[in-house]
């Protein structure tokens, strides 16, 4: 059976009885997830780059000190230590994040556009640049709720668990968010291939 | 299905956390009313925008975590 068949919690059982290749397929497995949630909040490469060689760190710490528990989901597990570490990277640089705002949030920033005509796949990759440029402009709480929804494949009960809100408030951030970039995208009147 | 609970229903819907009888119930909705459709189809383009736009950290971090464990 291939290492990549494999689940997580078989690949962090293998590590733990010093298999490496199972690490490395485990972080290989959840690499774009974990480090697009941490880039969305720092919105900076290099640091996102740092605080995610820290975040598997700690995992591999965790994992070695025997203390991870198999019941939880390993994904929303690292989204949420990668998740910490951005805010003590922003303690630590006395840095706040974007302000608290309320739901109903006016997305003003502009976006260039380039009208002529590219491959598809070039348009399909500033497509992907430009969606993500618009969720650096989401206030945080929508931010946090986006990423611990599509990277961190958090369910809406863990997600309000987390944040400490109720689920029909995470529902609405998360509803928010989407109108917010919908509305974005209808002011640029960009075109989406898909 | 009264207008908050609606809203909440559809994108508990969209991100596949109804039970089936409550999926049965939404997906009627839609298809039955064209405000909510249109709700609906908008909530699910930007949904699988958002799918998309997952990015790999370098192989250099990749390889500084690895030389740690």
């Amino acid at each position: 059976m291939l290492l990549s068949d494999l689940t997580d919690n078989n690949l962090i059982s293998k590590y733990i009885k010093g298999d490496n290749l199972a690490l490395e397929t485990l972080i290989l497995r959840h690499k774009a997830k974990v480090f697009t949630s941490i880039l969305i909040l720092v919105k900076d490469k290099e640091q996102a780059e740092d605080i995610f060689q820290e975040t598997f760190i700690k995992v591999i710490k965790t994992l070695k000190k025997g203390t991870y528990h198999e019941e939880g989901k390993f994904l929303p597990w690292v989204i949420r230590i990668g998740h910490n570490l951005v805010i003590d990277h922003f303690r630590k640089n006395k840095r706040m994040p974007m302000v608290r705002d309320t739901d109903e949030y006016r997305i003003t920033e502009t976006l260039k556009l380039h009208e002529e005509n590219i491959e598809d796949h070039l348009v399909n990759s500033r497509i992907r640049e430009q969606v993500r440029q618009m969720v650096d402009l989401l206030p945080i709480e929508q931010r946090e709720v986006v990423i611990m929804r599509h990277f961190g494949d958090m369910s809406f009960k863990e997600i309000s668990e987390c944040t400490n809100v109720s689920i029909n408030t995470s529902l609405g951030r998360m509803r928010y968010a989407l109108i917010n970039l919908r509305k974005i995208i209808s002011e640029k009147e960009l075109v989406l291939v898909k | 299905m009264n207008s908050n609970s609606t809203q909440e229903n559809l994108l508990l819907y969209l991100y596949n956390e109804t039970w089936m009888a409550d999926s049965v119930i939404i997906q009627h909705a839609i298809d039955s009313d064209p405000e909510i459709e249109e709700e609906f189809e908008n909530l699910k383009l930007v949904c699988s925008l958002l799918d998309g736009i997952k990015i790999s950290p370098s192989s250099k971090s990749i390889k500084k975590i690895m030389e740690f464990a």
